[in-house]
């Protein structure tokens, strides 16, 4: 490989790159260098509210809601652009949804049947579609890194609230940001690496004219990283599901896989078995998305802060690929679940 | 990968959960118990180990029933 001259080119460029990459990340800053990180973002896994105070009572707008929003928005004018123009002869954007529909159609016929695979069609296709859209949505550039400013004042406020009675906050151990600037929003710069101060000093030495010091409270992260927005997915796909397995078998039909008395303490037994799987098909779609979502961006924010612009690169990919398998899965399951809740006999659904 | 495959594969993603939830819940159950009850850790264990037994017999269930499911094969 070493001997073809364009190989070795393409050889050193990497390397150098990488080098460079890596003298302005976080590693480098402690050797002078660090001219492209950033800070290591606060990461904390309750979505962070984007206003001071509450909109209405104890209601805050978190950022998670925001990039929620943002998908539903972005998903219904695709749909409305994809029905109003369609054509005999499909353009790029009709044919892609062709594929994509078609892919599932089919997928979910084979397993469900025609008729079963009709009816939760439009429930697995929207799972699948919302959260594929969510989850590429957090890995665009600005989801993380531009937001709030929550002042020194603000952030101890929060934090001892949030502490149990005889706890003290150690100030010299919490990290905060140093902005340019008096407006209350914030960037996550290239090089602003080495703005990192502990409450302790900030106090200490008080910072001059034109600088504040805080943390960033991001306005958009993707919404899949808030345990809210997964399980409220697995409850409305749980909740059709057992709605499914009661129009399709009859309350006592349905009923009678969980508490089943016909055949003694065996099928009692086994009922207590059915409760235990129904639980644990909630909690599973939650924490499956959630923690393969969140994992994914506090890595991509790790990789930001240790190897800035390249390290990212494969990562960003390897969140893509996640991003639609976990979709993948989520919409997959829902219908193996509406399939096996629909099946008379005992189908065991996992 | 045809939707019968993909239908078996799928379902084993649920069987580790199940497991958990079964014995945790067990577990958890129990400690509650106990701290009413003041047999500590009595119940507790005894709670771990039902969820075992019910995390056992539900997973022979599960795998079972993907085992003896038919493939594209038969």
């Amino acid at each position: 490989m070493l001997g073809n001259p364009k190989m070795l080119l393409i050889l050193i460029v990497g390397i150098v790159v990488l080098g460079v990459a890596l003298y302005g990340g976080a590693l480098g800053a402690e050797f002078g260098g660090g001219y492209l990180g950033a800070p290591l973002a606060a990461i904390q896994i309750p979505a962070e509210s984007i206003t001071a105070d509450a909109i209405i009572g104890d209601f805050h707008i978190t950022n998670t809601m925001i990039a929620t929003w943002a998908a539903i928005v972005i998903l219904a004018l695709v749909s409305l652009v994809v029905r109003f123009r369609i054509t005999e002869v499909p353009g790029r954007l009709q044919g892609l949804f062709e594929v994509i529909l078609e892919f599932f159609m089919d997928l979910t016929e084979s397993i469900a049947g025609p008729e079963r695979g009709r009816k939760f069609f439009p429930l697995v296709m929207t799972i699948f579609l919302f959260i594929v859209v969510s989850n590429w949505l957090g890995i665009l550039p600005g989801f993380g890194t531009i937001g709030r400013i929550e002042t020194v004042d603000e952030l101890v406020h929060h934090r001892e609230a949030a502490l149990d009675e005889g706890e003290h906050l150690d100030l010299a151990k919490l990290n905060v940001v140093v902005f340019e600037g008096d407006g209350n929003l914030g960037i996550l710069g290239f090089g602003s690496v080495g703005d990192v101060k502990t409450v302790e000093e900030i106090e200490e030495h008080p910072l001059e004219a034109g600088k504040q010091a805080g943390i960033l409270v991001p306005f958009l992260r993707g919404a899949n990283t808030d345990i809210n927005t997964t399980l409220a997915i697995a409850l409305i796909a749980m909740l059709l599901v057992q709605f499914w397995g009661f129009t399709a078998l009859g309350v006592f039909g349905h009923l009678g896989k969980f508490f089943n008395f016909k055949e003694g303490p065996i099928g009692l037994f086994v009922g207590l078995l059915e409760i235990i799987s129904e639980i644990a098909k909630i909690i599973s779609f939650t924490f499956r998305l959630f923690g393969n979502i969140f994992a994914g961006e506090v890595l991509l924010v790790a990789m930001m802060f240790l190897i800035p612009l390249v390290g990212i690169i494969p990562f960003l990919g390897l969140e893509l690929f996640v991003g639609v398998i976990q979709a993948f899965i989520f919409s997959m399951l829902t219908l193996v679940f509406a399939t096996a809740a629909t099946t008379p006999h005992h189908g065991n659904s996992h | 990968m045809s939707g019968r495959s993909l239908e078996l594969l799928l379902r084993l993603l649920g069987i580790g959960w199940y497991v958990g939830v079964s014995i945790a819940g067990g577990g958890i159950g129990g400690y509650l118990l106990d701290r009413q009850l003041g047999l500590n850790p009595l119940m507790t264990l005894l709670g771990i180990g039902a969820g075992i037994v019910v995390a056992v017999f539900g997973m022979f269930r599960m795998l079972q029933a993907v085992l003896s499911a038919p493939t594209d094969k038969d």
